[in-house]
């Protein structure tokens, strides 16, 4: 069992995300980063598709009931286990009644907004719906359909703790995988269906200049500030169903992105679409950063996903390998 | 509204298909005619009907090229 210690707001348990119900109305929800939480599933030989704990306000703390292996990924939160600092993207063993406390993220290497704790075993929550996903909007999935309260006790999936070797990690993917302009967070980007019939002008800005996040920003979606995008001429649109990373345009021509707690269904004229090998570097970034949209092809985008794959296959063989090596 | 039936990309996950002419009861049993159809399409997982228009989510991952899908949806809007 894993103790929710703080009162702080807006920590979930997420998966991969549930695929597959959007026909009923059902968003995807998941993690912001589900690499990071891909990665910490792999440091301990969880399943990738295996719950965490999202955090995104701090400070946070949990204490482990039962011994436990573990890993925090996503941003530098400086977390301490008992007072000892203990690394990011890396796998430890807690023994039972020690108490994790993770802290604002910090600037060290790169600054991210989430963080990921990932327990061997996985955060043992009913699968809803195909996923163990907190779906806010439905109320149900992760524990109790709603976000963690101080007081929550969370069970561990099958326990692997004896079995599970702790010890190593990894390099973060935003170190691994930068990708910036101008020092701003560089994000690649499909032209959606009303591309076209945004003003030359709007284009052509939307490709040049940042777009910072501003505090109306969340799980469900991120409200920008920028040059306005204004359409040639007014558009009339029919409803449709959204997935994350769509970038709507409403009236007064600031963009909103839909993030995974979106509305499963949306009519504002799209520009374009974070593509997905990307969406884990949007949910990374923090209120108040400036990002750089990068227009891509369909090509580039199947690319990018597999250099994302990649890179979590190349980590799965060394794991496995130092597996095997150790048994 | 578009004149023609618009085949366009939300980013890597979707295409979404949008079918021509005003909005009618008429069109919009014929999108959930192919949403039930195009779910059976292997590499779609999930086919969401819209307001005449109609979402279709890949199996991931997403094929390397979109041609076979486009031309299975431009047949299906021969009259």
């Amino acid at each position: 069992m894993i103790e929710i210690l703080s009162t702080t707001a807006l920590a979930t348990v997420q998966d991969q995300g549930r695929t597959g119900a959007l026909q009923w109305g059902v968003g995807t929800s998941g993690a912001m980063d589900p690499l990071a939480l891909a990665a910490g599933n792999l440091l301990l030989g969880n399943d990738e598709t295996a719950a965490g704990i999202e955090m995104q306000v701090f400070p946070f703390s949990v204490c482990f009931e039962d011994a436990c292996a573990f890993a925090v990924t996503g941003a530098d939160c400086a977390a301490r286990l008992d007072g000892d600092a203990i690394l990011p993207w890396w796998s430890y063993q807690a023994a039972a009644g020690q108490s994790l406390h993770l802290d604002l993220p910090t600037d060290a290497a790169w600054r991210g907004a989430r963080a990921y704790l990932c327990v061997a075993g996985g955060i043992d929550v009913p699968v809803v719906l195909g996923s163990r996903s907190t779906q806010m909007r439905g109320a149900f999935g992760g524990h109790q359909g709603r976000a963690l309260r101080k007081g929550d006790k969370l069970k561990t999936g099958a326990n692997f703790a004896s079995k599970c070797q702790t010890g190593y990690g990894l390099v973060a993917p935003a170190l691994k995988m930068a990708r910036q302009i101008d020092g701003h967070i560089a994000l690649r980007v499909l032209p959606a269906a009303e591309y076209d019939l945004f003003t030359a002008e709007s284009r052509e800005v939307f490709w040049s200049e940042p777009y910072r996040i501003t505090p109306q920003a969340d799980r469900y979606g991120y409200r920008l500030a920028g040059p306005n995008v204004v359409p040639s001429a007014p558009l009339e649109l029919r409803s449709h169903g959204i997935v994350p990373g769509v970038i709507q345009v409403p009236h007064g021509g600031q963009p909103i992105i839909q993030m995974r707690d979106a509305q499963p269904s949306g009519g504002y004229p799209k520009i374009g679409t974070v593509i997905g090998a990307d969406l884990w570097r949007l949910g990374q970034a923090p209120i108040g950063s400036r990002m750089r949209f990068v227009q891509c092809t369909w090509d580039e985008a199947v690319a990018a996903l597999e250099e994302v794959e990649d890179w979590l296959g190349h980590f799965r063989r060394s794991i496995d390998h130092r597996r095997n090596i150790q048994t | 509204m578009t004149e023609q039936p618009q085949i366009s990309l939300l980013g890597t996950s979707a295409p979404l298909f949008e079918a021509p002419g005003e909005t009618t009861l008429a069109t919009q049993q014929r999108i959930w005619g192919l949403a039930r159809e195009a779910e059976s399409w292997p590499e779609v997982r999930e086919a969401v009907p819209g307001m005449n228009n109609l979402l279709l989510s890949f199996v991931p991952p997403p094929p390397a090229t979109l041609e076979s899908l486009q031309r299975r949806l431009a047949e299906k809007v021969v009259r």
